[in-house]
């Protein structure tokens, strides 16, 4: 049995919300709707991540009239790899929900 | 890009801007990018939170715990020169010229240190400080090794019969057993070497107390008296720390643990009136060995307790 990497809960259910939609670029306030985990968490989290290889960002145009472009975020190959050894029922709630969007 | 000097939550996000690492500047204009789409209600909780991750990558830059030691490190010689440059005036005012030539000496060596360190980094502290540790062992460890090292026979032997042991049982186990027994030795006979090597320089520090007494006295007083007596006192817990690790009672060694502690006691005491680099300086050596004191007899009481194989 291949050995599991040893990441936190937090990155799995980040992982995983990423792993929901793979080919799309997420922003970060909807990740942290989507997973409720903290901007103090989550930020540090996508960071350690894109270091790492696992996640790699862009600055995308704004869809508001205006506005600044918006930083998103998508798996690569290798993060999707290891998104796919994280499995929902070892999280506490296999549903995210709407959690604290902070 | 938004402005976020506008209000108080604006402000908190231009302050973690402001303390993130230059590394990470882009994340955290993405976060100044994405707060213009948070909504008013959870604006305070996301630049408090981008705050907080300001503070983490910030503190574990390398840049920043790079700054942060060689700060400790300038602040740690200044600290200490200024420290004999003070024990240095006392010993002027009392005539003592070697003293004074000391602690100016070593003041400035670690004003140099620390100018090399503000300017080279962490460095040159190695390189000025290696040949200063290396010249300090040196003196140490001669000694040491006569009594402990050479004196001892191996543990070890081809027979397996080291120090008369002999583990039931043959071939791997013994080898196995042979080989936790010397483990153990080891880690017993490495305390009494510090504690001798702590002893010696203590002994040191108490025969340079007396010497200095006809430097620092010019007529024999009752001060004179009681400097000759703390001389003597550091002496004597020297002598009797060296000696004691002869000798195998555990009451003699919680004795001397008892000395040990009341030595240490007493220096901190004597910083109360006496707060130069003296001072620190007996008071830690005497908290080493009290320290070692206290180990030993602990480690001692555990083999009574559980006995090796026999």
């Amino acid at each position: 049995m291949p050995r599991r990497a040893n990441i936190s809960r937090q990155t799995q259910t980040a992982l995983l919300a990423l792993l929901e939609r793979p080919q799309e670029w997420r922003y970060g306030y909807e990740l942290m709707e989507r997973t409720g985990i903290a901007s103090g968490t989550l930020y540090p989290m996508l960071i350690r991540l894109c270091d790492q290889g696992h996640l790699e960002a862009r600055w995308v145009p704004s869809s508001r009239e205006g506005r600044p472009p918006r930083h998103a975020y998508r798996l690569t190959t290798a993060g999707l790899a290891l998104a796919r050894t994280v499995r929902s029922a070892d999280l506490p709630r296999a549903d995210f929900g709407m959690g604290l969007a902070v | 890009m938004i402005d976020t000097t506008d209000t108080h939550v604006g402000r908190l996000l231009a302050l973690a801007c402001r303390i993130a690492p230059p590394e990470r500047h882009e994340w955290f204009a993405a976060m100044v990018a994405e707060f213009d789409h948070v909504p008013d209600s959870a604006r305070g909780r996301f630049a408090l939170g981008c705050l907080l991750a300001a503070i983490r990558e910030r503190a574990i830059s390398p840049q920043f715990v790079n700054a942060a030691a060689r700060s400790m490190l300038i602040g740690g010689a200044v600290f200490w020169a200024g420290l004999n440059v003070r024990f240095a005036g006392r010993m002027s005012a009392n005539e003592a010229l070697v003293p004074e030539a000391i602690g100016y000496g070593t003041a400035l060596i670690f004003t140099i240190g620390a100018l090399a360190t503000a300017r080279y980094g962490c460095r040159a502290t190695i390189a000025l400080a290696a040949p200063l540790m290396a010249v300090l062992a040196g003196g140490c460890v001669p000694p040491v090794r006569k009594r402990t090292g050479a004196a001892r026979e191996p543990y070890h032997r081809a027979d397996g019969g080291g120090s008369g042991r002999s583990c039931p049982g043959g071939g791997d186990r013994r080898l196995r057993c042979q080989s936790i027994a010397h483990q153990a030795e080891t880690s017993l006979m490495r305390l009494p070497a510090t504690r001798t090597a702590l002893a010696i320089l203590a002994g040191l520090l108490g025969v340079v107390h007396l010497a200095l007494t006809t430097l620092v006295y010019a007529n024999w007083t009752i001060d004179a008296l009681w400097f000759v007596g703390t001389g003597m006192a550091m002496v004597v817990a020297a002598a009797a720390n060296v000696i004691a690790g002869k000798a195998p009672g555990p009451g003699v060694r919680m004795s001397i643990a008892t000395v040990n502690i009341a030595m240490t006691g007493f220096f901190a005491a004597a910083w109360l009136v006496l707060p130069g680099p003296q001072t620190i300086i007996g008071g830690l050596l005497f908290l080493s060995l009290a320290l070692c004191s206290l180990s030993s007899a602990a480690g001692m009481d555990a083999r009574h307790e559980h006995p090796p194989l026999v």
